[in-house]
């Protein structure tokens, strides 16, 4: 998204650097900054609390032990979050999937009906913008989006549970991304 | 997308959406990661489309319970002890003859590649690369006395401070021309390889008589000298200055850093019960707590953080670099952080 604040920016790599440096008090104002954003996120996916909070400390120890890792160039401090914590989010709901499916001899397991954004998003201002800018996505774009992101599906997997061909799922999701994107411009305080 | 062929920028570009939500398998996944590597509008619009998903969950509302940050933090600092930087988890565990030799073999090439010019140089020191060197030769002379291997007499009525005793030695080797100033470099280097390896481990940690820093040190003091002004000689002969490997950039920092308390008391600017931080990034850098060149008291007094790359941090203690050309972030008092800089560059003295 153009617009990019140069002073958070600035403030996420020295922060990062700080923490790969063995800087405690760095990863302490790390984590005052991005705890919501990391717990909100896994809270979507897991619909669990304390299963969310596990996640959270996942990731934030992740950040500790691995803050070189962070490479600038490939996006921001919060996307890089963003991204571990939903990898470690589904990669629970999966492992979690497995195992109830071993104890009940099942080998299917609904995660659950797909999260309505509009319920969850809370009346801050940013959050108001996002949940217009969802709604306002085709529901076919949006649901591909949903089930992707907060159900922790594939774009195949997307594809089977709409029965829809998988080329199709895949410029759903790219089409309704774009779309978000446009309407969403400028609204990251962090972008 | 044909799994056995590289996806082309087109079909990386459709899958985009999918990769910024994470909903690639890992074979995808890694397939566009290679594409956006190697494309930088692909690498951006991944990007663009990362912080869009970001988004998402933003306004939930959810917040964690107050306890998770102390978890979070204590399971931090249980998985990896503070203050030693990533490149460098065992902390500065170099051992002196190695420390010191790897520095020495740098000096020891550039010395082959001098021309005849290079010897009149100026360096940052004001002085030529011929009496830069013979006043290195003369520091490290010194070294190996406190070694035994060595022998290093104050000249009477000469000015006692570190480089006014080594100027009969630069007025000698001077005189001598550059072949005497490098063959008396190489003698003494050698000769200190030789006391540091006949050293057992212990030995670089006990007390010593009459001075108050262990051999380690004392390597790593000489060591750093031996880095400024190798990287001075480049520096004033046209060749781009050189970074020590992170082992020894950790070293020597760590050196440098545990020296700024002594260094404000010389520079006379104490503030008792304030404590400093020093946070040096990049490769063998590392985070210390120092007081203020006074008392550290009960630990709560109000902190300076400063934050610096570490080998530019050593250009500056060392007073090779100017304090202006640091590149810093200060979280705290500003005056507070340049009686600590200042202090430190005591280091060189």
């Amino acid at each position: 998204m153009p617009g990019a604040d140069p002073d958070q920016g600035r403030w996420e790599r020295t922060t990062l650097l700080r923490i790969a440096a063995g800087d405690e008090t760095a990863l302490a104002a790390l984590y005052d900054q991005y705890a919501s954003y990391v717990f909100a996120l896994a809270l979507r996916v897991l619909k669990d609390r304390s299963a969310a909070e596990d996640v959270a400390q996942d990731v934030f120890v992740h950040v500790w032990t691995k803050a070189t890792a962070f490479d600038p160039e490939r996006g921001t401090v919060r996307s890089w979050l963003g991204v571990i914590t939903h990898r470690r989010a589904v990669d629970r709901v999966r492992r979690e999937a497995a195992s109830r499916a071993r104890d009940e001899r099942s080998n299917r397991r609904d995660l659950g009906a797909t999260p309505d954004v509009d319920e969850a998003v809370s009346s801050l201002v940013l959050g108001e913008r996002v949940r217009s800018a969802l709604h306002a996505l085709p529901d076919d774009q949006r649901s591909a989006i949903e089930l992707a992101y907060f159900g922790g599906k594939t774009f195949r997997e997307v594809a089977a549970v709409l029965g829809i061909p998988e080329g199709t799922a895949k410029s759903r999701i790219r089409l309704g991304m774009a779309k978000l994107s446009e309407a969403l411009q400028g609204v990251a305080p962090w972008t | 997308m044909d799994l056995t062929q590289p996806p082309s920028p087109d079909e990386v570009l459709e899958l985009l959406g999918a990769f910024a939500v994470d909903a690639l398998d890992h074979d995808d996944r890694r397939r566009v990661e290679v594409q956006i590597d190697q494309h930088p509008q692909l690498r951006a619009e991944a990007r663009r489309l990362q912080d869009v998903a970001a988004l998402l969950s933003l306004g939930d509302g959810e917040r964690p319970t107050a306890q998770l940050r102390d978890e979070v933090l204590g399971s931090a600092l249980e998985s990896r002890p503070p203050g030693r930087h990533l490149s460098n988890p065992l902390g500065p565990a170099l051992a002196p003859s190695l420390l010191f030799g790897r520095q020495w073999h740098e000096l020891d090439q550039l010395l082959d590649q001098l021309g005849a010019a290079d010897w009149h140089a100026v360096t940052s020191f004001g002085r030529s690369v011929n009496e830069l060197l013979a006043h290195l030769s003369a520091s490290l002379e010194q070294f190996a006395h406190e070694l035994g291997t060595g022998r290093f007499e104050l000249e009477p009525g000469v000015e006692q401070h570190h480089w006014g005793v080594t100027e009969p030695t630069i007025a000698r080797l001077v005189d001598h021309g550059p072949t005497a100033t490098a063959a008396a470099l190489r003698d003494v280097a050698n000769r200190i390889g030789t006391g540091l390896a006949a050293r057992t481990p212990h030995a670089f940690d006990a007390p010593r008589e009459g001075s108050g820093i262990s051999l380690r040190d004392r390597t790593r003091l000489a060591t750093f000298e031996l880095w400024i002004h190798t990287d001075d000689v480049r520096l004033a002969t046209g060749r781009p200055m050189v970074a020590p490997d992170r082992e020894r950039v950790n070293a020597l920092s760590d050196l440098s850093a545990r020296f700024i308390s002594l260094g404000m008391l010389v520079t006379g600017h104490v503030h008792d019960g304030k404590r400093g931080r020093l946070v040096l990034t990049g490769d063998g850098g590392g985070t210390w707590t120092f007081a203020l060149g006074g008392e550290l008291g009960d630990g709560t007094g109000e902190v300076v953080t400063i934050v610096a790359d570490a080998v530019d941090y050593c250009r500056v203690v060392g007073k090779l670099s100017p304090l202006e050309s640091l590149t810093l972030d200060v979280d705290g008092d500003a005056m507070l952080a340049r009686d600590v800089l200042e202090g430190a560059r005591t280091f060189a003295e």
